[in-house]
């Protein structure tokens, strides 16, 4: 029958294989091991939900182009940024009082807009027609010296006053 | 037979693979003696080797670490890591020394996978036990198989603590140097 281990004197015995110096410092350089080992996985699980919401988007990205009404107020109330104020300080205000100004009040009712009719076009400007008829049945000529200058005869020896009529 | 006290190897290696630095602590206490004495036996009392191989084989047990149901699968787990940490420490020798060193010592590597290392180096112990003077080898059954305190071997033999204490240490010694020529020697032939 073989021996039974003891392995209280077994780690005794073997204890000097490996000095207190070399326990501590393969203890610490399993433990930094076991650190970045969480780290990394912790990482890893960060880049894997990253990647999964990525895909997520890309899938049903094209689905929410045409957003429905309460997303897009969802939406546009996400967007907005709330601006919190504060009261002005005291110093910082103007105050004005009624009375230093003297104000001066004008009426329409002083003043009377006067307007002449016949002011406003002094020459009647008639036609040929309408010259000939003021003859009053006088036997008359009307003589062009240029296109816009012509004199009225009167044809039954009447003065000549030198009536003129120009024309435009 | 397991040389760890009863542990809930479960819930201390599933606690390992979420990186819980307690958890690691715990095992550091349990298992690093056995697995150095492990792989003293593997290396043939190599001693520093048995320390580069242990620093590896702790540096995989965190990178691959995970669930275990019981011991008897982790221990079987840790010697493979064991093993392999020796194969590869002697990789990073030089090439011709190294296929020399894995020539000679492949097969003791290979045979001390299906081997209790503990049972082998009880063996090799109780031969330098019996190998002993008899004031030795008394002081040393005195200690660790009737579990008498050094309180009571000084009181019965006339000593001092401490004195018996570096009476122990340099039996100790004495011991651990034997066992590892043994095992050199056996590595030669």
């Amino acid at each position: 029958m073989k021996p039974e281990p003891d392995h209280e004197l077994l780690d005794e015995v073997f204890a000097e294989a490996a000095t207190g110096q070399f326990r501590q410092r393969l203890l610490d350089t399993t433990l930094q091991a076991a650190r970045q080992r969480r780290r990394t996985r912790h990482a890893g699980c960060g880049i894997a939900i990253a990647a999964i919401a990525v895909l997520a988007v890309l899938a049903i990205g094209p689905f929410m182009r045409a957003p429905t009404p309460a997303l897009a107020a969802k939406t546009t109330t996400s967007r907005l940024q709330i601006v919190r104020s504060q009261p002005l300080p005291i110093s910082a205000m103007v105050e004005t009082k009624p009375g230093i100004v003297r104000q001066i009040t004008s009426s329409s009712q002083l003043f009377v807009l006067v307007e002449t009719g016949a002011t406003k076009n002094p020459v009647k400007e008639i036609n040929d027609d309408q010259l000939l008829a003021l003859s009053s049945g006088r036997p008359v000529a009307l003589l062009r010296d240029s296109d816009h200058a012509a004199r009225l005869l009167f044809l039954d020896g009447a003065p000549d006053d030198g009536s003129k009529a120009s024309r435009q | 037979m397991s040389a760890v006290p009863t542990t809930d190897i479960p819930s201390l290696t599933a606690s390992m693979a979420k990186g819980d630095e307690t958890a690691y602590r715990t095992f550091y206490h349990l298992y690093f003696p056995r697995l150095l004495r492990y792989l003293l036996v593997v290396t043939g009392g190599r001693e520093e080797t048995a320390r580069e191989a242990l620093q590896l084989t702790l540096l995989r047990l965190v990178k691959h670490i995970r669930k275990f149901d019981s011991e008897e699968k982790f221990w079987s787990w840790l010697t493979v890591l064991a093993r392999s940490a020796v194969v590869d420490e002697s990789r990073k020798r030089h090439r011709y020394l190294a296929f020399l060193d894995r020539f000679l010592h492949r097969e003791q590597i290979e045979s001390s996978a299906d081997t209790d290392a503990d049972q082998r180096l009880q063996e090799l112990l109780d031969e330098e036990i019996s190998a002993l003077s008899w004031n030795e080898r008394e002081l040393i059954h005195r200690k660790y198989r009737d579990r008498e305190t050094v309180k009571e071997i000084a009181a019965d033999t006339a000593s001092t603590q401490k004195g018996v204490e570096s009476e122990l240490g340099r039996i100790r010694r004495k011991l651990k140097a034997r066992i590892l020529a043994q095992f050199k020697n056996e590595t030669r032939t």
